[in-house]
């Protein structure tokens, strides 16, 4: 591994498609029933409540019957350079993993300062400001591959890493040292119903991703503060596109746009 | 004590010795660490535990789609719920509520051991009792009704599904003597009619969508949970193929479904029905349509006479009279141009299927606005045709044995229904809760339904649960229904039962879901099968003699040998589901593959779902059962039940919805949305997560409206408003979105819950409570969609 240069590498990223994409919620579901989530009696304060997954509507801002919208399901970014939220961790946990570019959060390392909240310029993370509760028998249905987080700290997407480590593991009783296509798909990517989000390993030409970030509808989100991220978004529409905000003149704008248009 | 300089300079030594010599022990690094294990530890985080991991297979009972899902296990608990790949109807797409379905099954409102009540029903208390008290109070209380002579009085309400369960419940009924087991209504229920009307059929119409090359939805919210949902999301995903279908959504407002059709078609609120026509004069106009097939097994296309010589005017005539596209137009504001291209794109597309209802079809409309969009597809030759309209296929069950019935049960069942479906007035209904009245009914059970929440006709639902003298809930959860009855029955949930489905809503397979339990019961609770075979038990006499049985999962065995001895069809295994998708047939048939009835139960037990890839849906006959065994443009059955003299009256025409009253200058529309369970059942607190912040805030709802509605009434974003109905008047806030037609108010549905669990209750308002129910003349069903209305500012 050692050998080998940063571009010959793994690096897992994910492809979702805008067009398909019709918000239905399954791929948040999914990540939140695989992760363990907690929820609370009042979900609406979105600035407080935890997800790992968020998916934003956005309009065209027209006017009737010329309004449309888009649905944008926002997992953890994976920055591949500069990686915002690592950097600044103080406590070393947030984790760049070199051999596949997952961007990881360990729990127990977390001294809960928030100051890779402040730095993730996509807000993605989520700080745990109370114990995690479940009521009466919800306990029962916890993911025994992901351990419930405590108070105190932040947590996030991790592209469900637990689901790589267990694939190692699998290929390795195997006597494989690689992994195949499939052998390892996070929750959200496996429950979309319209195969809108694709998973793989952006290096590798044998997975569906590593074209189609090469096609002329794919975009990042906030690709101006060059952090690479790892997951991409198609659409044919130029509005959709303009919500990714990479317009370098007009970054003023865009913000307040975000502020008028966006809804959470 | 003074403190003098000596004693000063002492305590000083003595702290500053003390520091020094704690500062030189282990002590503050024991405490260091010791914090930080403890910042670390918190005991009441739990950590799951590890077990036997297990896949298996089932189907997800949270609606009565049946999508076939699969439960991963980990030792006793079940962790996550995925789709089903070898399940012929979804293929593996599961909704967000089946990936939740556990948080319900786990949830706070499960109900877990029988409870009856103490207190009033409006504030009840319930004390815990036993299962032997609780059906012996049941018994005692049916026997005192047929004492009494009364047992006609008997009722039950239940969810719409066609289920073994319901069957039981109907011939318990029958058993007791009662006729009234009241379903509550669905889509199904319109649309039954429509198929009755125009080709006399009883039964339930059935798209093949996988097969059309066009969809044209007239209102339907395809995408947010019409019929299944697994198999409407994969004919979605078949728009992005590589041969697409096209999706056409007629619609008022931008919903899921207009946002991501191939073409979304504005229209005014109520006026689909008018389009279809339109779409239909142009057809006839340039004659797209399927002559040979109109001329020979339609009725009522042409001019005719009748048998005593009277002239009538034909379909044809009616339409290309009275819907041309430019009066279409005015009525529907769709442009006449548009008309035009959209009869050729229907017309170029063929197969092409119609298909309406608003909402999910329970947002009932009237039943001529169905007939409009139902004769599109006569027009086009395809009833009974791939990529048509079928008649859902029956399942080759074995029937249930003949109910033995004795005076009493046969005095009572000779007794008309109570809530008037099927009498003179509502010939072609089979069910109108909303008929039901509180004074007439001495003994009312709930079965796994919520008509206190959901029942459109809110004064007469909340009549029932105050006036009915005794209430039986049979419920999985405490919802507003289970809430007020006298006697709980709690039932087991979906992975935990033995329960099935009988149709697939829609599928023109026939396909039979069987669900059996994958864990133990996690409480004290029972079947709904195994509970009315007890109460049976427990009555004796005839009605124990129509119960032989001794569980319901023997019931569900002695049904399946019909399956078995018809030797039709599949199970869904994987390996027969792999040969499917090569274009292959199984190996053999399913009397081949499974010679032993045992052999077949056994592979039943484990994949679920048997169906058939080959329906037989038999000749074009078989599907045209009117008056002249042929597709009636004109229904015969509709004059014969109403005696309507004028010819319209017996076409599909368009009837202007009265949404227009003094005082009221807008309309409130319900809204069908896929995050929330619209017909009283729990949403669970994973999509309570997916609401944004402008759909629910803290507890205030917000209904939307066009950003020149508000501007015209002086409103803003987020102001808090008043939205009031001849009905009356809830208080929640605005949200301002360009996809909501002007003048239109729209209020989404499934909040507002007075019941469940902290998650649920209390988010927002009931929209029942300012939608008017209205009752069809024909149907009797209420006709809910919309409503006047007015905002005022708070």
């Amino acid at each position: 591994m050692s050998t080998e240069s940063p571009q010959q590498s793994v690096r897992y990223g994910m492809v979702i498609d805008l067009d398909k994409c019709t918000g239905c919620g399954n791929c948040a579901v999914a990540c939140h029933m695989e992760n363990n989530v907690p929820f609370r009696t009042d979900e609406s304060d979105k600035s407080r409540n935890m997800a790992w997954l968020r998916i934003y509507k956005v309009k065209n801002g027209a006017e009737y019957p010329h309004a449309r919208v888009a649905y944008i399901p926002r997992p953890c970014m994976q920055c591949d350079r500069h990686t915002p939220c690592v950097s600044v961790c103080p406590a070393s946990a947030t984790n760049y993993d070199k051999s596949t570019g997952l961007v990881d959060q360990i729990n127990t390392r977390c001294i809960g300062c928030r100051y890779c909240m402040a730095a993730c310029p996509y807000m993605v993370r989520c700080f745990n400001w109370w114990d995690p509760a479940w009521p009466a028998d919800a306990e029962k249905y916890l993911n025994p591959d992901v351990a419930p987080r405590m108070r105190g700290v932040v947590e996030k997407c991790t592209f469900c890493s637990h689901r790589y480590i267990q694939a190692k593991n699998r290929a390795r009783q195997e006597g494989r040292n690689y992994l195949e296509k499939g052998d390892y798909i996070p929750a959200c990517v496996e429950a979309c119903p319209v195969e809108a989000m694709h998973f793989g390993d952006l290096n590798d030409p044998e997975y569906e991703v590593a074209h189609l970030i090469k096609s002329p509808r794919a975009f990042r989100l906030l690709e101006r503060l060059h952090t690479e991220p790892k997951v991409y978004y198609l659409s044919s529409h130029e509005w959709v596109r303009r919500w990714a905000d990479n317009d370098a003149v007009n970054t003023q704008s865009a913000y307040s746009q975000q502020r008028q248009g966006v809804e959470s | 004590m003074k403190v003098d300089r000596r004693i000063f300079l002492k305590t000083l030594a003595f702290a500053g010795g003390g520091s020094l010599g704690f500062l030189s022990s282990p002590a503050p690094w024991h405490i260091v660490r010791d914090l930080a294990r403890w910042t670390q530890n918190w005991p009441w985080v739990p950590v799951p535990p590890h077990g036997q991991p297990a896949y298996e297979k089932a189907i997800c009972m949270m609606c009565d789609g049946g999508c076939g899902i699969k439960v991963r296990k980990v030792g006793p608990r079940m962790v996550r719920i995925d789709g089903d790949k070898d399940h012929p109807l979804n293929r593996g797409l599961i909704c967000p509520h089946g990936t939740a379905a556990l948080q319900t099954v786990y949830g706070p409102s499960r109900i877990r051991q029988p409870l009856k009540r103490t207190g009033t029903r409006e504030k009840p208390d319930w004390k815990p009792v036993s299962w032997e008290q609780a059906i012996g109070e049941v018994a005692a209380k049916i026997q005192e009704i047929r004492a009494a002579g009364e047992s006609h009085r008997i009722v039950c309400i239940t969810n719409n599904c066609e289920s073994t369960v319901n069957q039981l419940l109907e011939r318990f009924l029958q058993a007791v003597g009662s006729k009234n087991l009241v379903r509550m209504n669905s889509g199904r229920d319109v649309r039954n009619v429509a198929l009755k009307l125009m080709q006399g059929v009883d039964g339930d119409m059935a798209y093949d969508i996988e097969n059309a090359k066009l969809i044209a939805s007239f209102g339907c919210s395809l995408l947010e949970g019409w019929g299944t949902w697994g198999r409407l999301y994969r004919s979605y995903a078949r728009t992005f193929a590589d041969n697409p279908v096209q999706i056409i959504q007629v619609e008022p407002n931008l919903s899921i479904t207009a946002s991501k059709a191939t073409q979304w078609v504005p229209i005014k609120p109520g006026t689909e029905g008018a389009l279809a026509l339109g779409i239909a004069h142009v057809l006839i106009r340039e004659r797209l349509h399927d002559e040979d097939f109109v001329e020979k097994h339609c009725f009522g296309f042409e001019d005719w006479e009748d048998s005593s010589g009277k002239g009538h005017s034909g379909f044809k005539s009616h339409v290309l009279a009275q819907y041309a596209p430019q009066a279409v137009e005015r009525i529907t504001t769709v442009p006449a141009k548009e008309i035009e291209k959209l009869a050729f794109k229907f017309a170029e597309n063929m197969p092409a299927v119609a298909v309406g209802g608003k909402g999910d079809g329970q947002l009932f409309t009237n039943v001529y606005e169905l007939m409009a969009i139902h004769s599109l597809n006569a027009l086009m030759g395809n009833i009974n045709k791939t990529g048509g309209v079928f008649v859902k296929p029956e399942v080759p069950l074995t029937p249930l044995p003949p109910v033995v019935m004795d005076e009493e049960a046969a005095r009572g069942y000779a007794v008309d229904r109570l809530d008037g479906a099927g009498s003179a007035a509502h010939p072609f209904s089979k069910s109108l809760p909303g008929n039901l009245k509180a004074d007439e009914i001495r003994m009312l059970f709930v079965h796994d339904s919520n008509p206190y929440y959901a029942m459109p006709e809110q004064n007469t639902a909340h009549e029932l649960f105050e006036k009915a003298p005794f209430i039986v809930a049979l419920s999985c959860c405490m919802n507003e229904s289970a809430a007020r009855a006298d006697l709980i029955l709690p039932l087991n949930t979906g992975l935990e039962k033995w329960d099935d489905q009988i149709v697939a809503p829609d599928s023109p397979h026939p396909i039979y879901n069987l669900s059996r339990p994958l864990v133990e019961p996690l409480y004290d609770n029972k079947d709904a099968g195994g509970v009315l075979i007890e109460i049976a038990k427990t009555l004796g006499g005839t009605i124990a003699e129509s119960f032989p049985w001794a569980s319901m999962g023997e019931v569900l065995e002695m049904r399946v040998q019909g399956i078995h001895e018809t030797g039709r069809g599949m199970i869904a295994s994987p390996d027969a589901m792999a040969m499917l998708d090569r274009g292959l047939g199984p190996e053999g048939s399913l009397s081949q593959q499974y010679p032993s009835f045992a052999s077949l139960w056994k592979k039943l037990l484990e994949d679920n779902c048997w169906f058939d890839p080959e329906p037989h849906h038999g000749p074009l006959q078989k599907a045209l059962l009117t008056p002249s065994k042929k597709f009636e443009f004109y229904s015969q059955r509709l004059k014969d039940a109403f005696g309507f003299e004028e010819d319209a009256a017996c076409m599909p025409h368009y009837e202007e919805a009265s949404l227009n009253k003094d005082g009221f200058d807008l309309v409130i529309m319900a809204e069908d949305t896929l995050t929330m369970a619209d017909d009283g059942k729990d949403t669970p607190p994973f999509l309570m997560k997916q609401l944004s912040d402008n759909v629910l805030k803290g507890n205030e709802l917000f209904v939307r409206i066009n950003p020149i509605t508000a501007l015209y009434h002086d409103l803003e974003e987020g102001d808090r408003v008043i939205v009031e109905s001849p009905r009356g008047k809830v208080e929640v806030r605005l949200h301002l979105f360009e996809g909501v037609r002007e003048g239109v108010v729209l209020i989404p549905l499934g909040f507002g819950h007075s019941a469940y669990d902290e998650f649920l209750r209390d988010k927002g308002v009931n929209a029942n409570e300012v939608l008017e129910a209205k009752t069809d003349t024909i149907t009797g069903l209420p006709i809910w969609w919309a409503t006047p209305g007015k905002i005022t500012k708070v």
